[in-house]
């Protein structure tokens, strides 16, 4: 009996330091909360999901001011100033067009040793190859770009003369040639002139008087100026202005 | 938060009350699952589906003490370990009837602190020790066991006597190393 009793004093006792053992909890070193993620995860799935979707929403917000602020922001190799043209509407665009629409900046697009002059703006990019003596005229309505040498005959100017451009941009001089005669290289390009082409009727030929000038530089020279009397634009292919050669 | 309105909330599966009751009993639930199961991720994996038992049972939960809690959570984690030892464990391999006399020295492990017993309990090979933290330490009967384990009373008088003669082993060995380390 009294053996009985002592092992069952004996099991009592371990019983209560093992009791204590936990609740005194001295290995408590480790960390859960994996096992509580887990839990967490298998009783509120959606709570998992919610938070994905927060995030995913917050990521998505982010993208999207980010993709508006590098559109919005300026870049290096940003079109010239003078491609604001794009937010004149045809009808209100005076008669005399706007002073920050100059020859020059067009001329910037062209770098020297190019054949080419290139004119952006935020939808197109358009390059046009450019020869001495060559006329280009820019529409703006269609924010595209004529390349035309001059002197078309009138013929020609009255039977394929579509739209004209709305303004136009003569008198490309300057044009060095350096090197090799079958390729020339641009070396230097600048532009004199631009027409407000408004004024000209589909059918009219462009006399002096009938011309707004906008830009006049120096150095025009004498033979492109008489030339032009007889220029007129345009046979629109494919919504590219352009105006046939001279043969 | 009492643990009353803690268990209230459970009920009400409300996610922060049952982190901070999983967080009040997380440790305790672990020591005891490790002390049934051989690694610590095992118990970790108890304690994952005994948590999940509980939360899902909660609403079946009266609450009458806090003690009642820890022993409704107690019973749960036990019952998870067993399960598991049941699936993985062929643990109890010895029928041995025969009632080994034990050694007089009974009282061997109430001279040891409970952290040196826990340890000491962790080195039984799983048969000895499911038994001996049935037994000596939940408070089964060897009936209880028996119906538990599907095995009869006697094997689970015979593990229990054997974990109780190798704890003595394990401890007559352990003071041993004592004693040459303190003569060094």
């Amino acid at each position: 009996m009294k053996m009985i009793m002592k092992k069952e004093t004996s099991d009592n006792l371990l019983r209560e330091k093992m009791d204590a053992f936990n609740e005194v909890d001295a290995m408590n070193t480790r960390n859960y909360q994996l096992v509580w993620d887990r839990i967490e995860d298998k009783l509120h799935p959606k709570n998992k999901r919610k938070a994905i979707r927060f995030y995913l929403a917050a990521a998505a917000m982010l993208l999207i001011i980010l993709a508006g602020f590098i559109i919005q922001y300026p870049r290096e190799n940003k079109p010239p100033a003078h491609f604001s043209i794009q937010y004149l509407p045809i009808e209100k665009t005076p008669q005399v067009l706007p002073s920050n629409l100059a020859a020059d900046s067009f001329a910037h697009s062209i770098k020297p040793g190019q054949s080419k002059l290139i004119l952006n703006n935020s939808k197109k990019k358009i390059s046009i190859p450019v020869q001495e003596n060559q006329h280009i005229g820019v529409s703006y309505k269609n924010y595209e770009a004529i390349s035309s040498i001059a002197k078309p005959t009138e013929e020609v100017i009255k039977t394929n003369l579509a739209e004209p451009p709305v303004a136009i941009i003569r008198n490309v001089n300057s044009i060095e040639t350096v090197a090799s005669p079958k390729k020339p290289i641009l070396k230097v390009l600048h532009i004199n002139e631009i027409y407000n082409a408004n004024a000209i009727k589909p059918t009219e030929t462009i006399k002096e008087p009938n011309v707004n000038w906008l830009f006049t530089t120096n150095n025009i020279n004498p033979e492109i100026q008489e030339a032009d009397n007889n220029y007129l634009p345009v046979t629109r292919k494919k919504n590219i202005f352009s105006i046939p050669l001279q043969k | 938060m009492e643990l009353k309105e803690l268990l209230k909330e459970c009920k009400n599966n409300r996610v922060s009350a049952q982190k901070c009751l999983f967080d009040t009993f997380a440790s305790n639930t672990f020591l005891l699952c490790r002390r049934y199961l051989k690694s610590d991720e095992d118990a970790e994996e108890m304690m994952f589906n005994g948590y999940l038992k509980i939360f899902k049972g909660a609403n079946q939960f009266n609450y009458s003490s806090e003690a009642a809690v820890w022993a409704w959570i107690k019973k749960i984690m036990v019952n998870e370990c067993l399960m598991h030892l049941r699936k993985k464990e062929t643990f109890l391999l010895s029928v041995d009837l025969v009632n080994e006399e034990q050694s007089n020295d009974e009282t061997a492990l109430e001279k040891l602190s409970a952290d040196e017993i826990y340890k000491l309990i962790t080195q039984l090979p799983i048969g000895y020790r499911t038994v001996f933290n049935l037994f000596a330490i939940e408070g089964y009967s060897h009936k209880e066991i028996s119906a538990t384990l599907n095995i009869t009373e006697g094997t689970s008088k015979s593990q229990l006597s054997k974990a109780k003669k190798m704890l003595q082993q394990l401890i007559s060995h352990n003071e041993n190393d004592y004693e040459k380390r303190d003569i060094r």
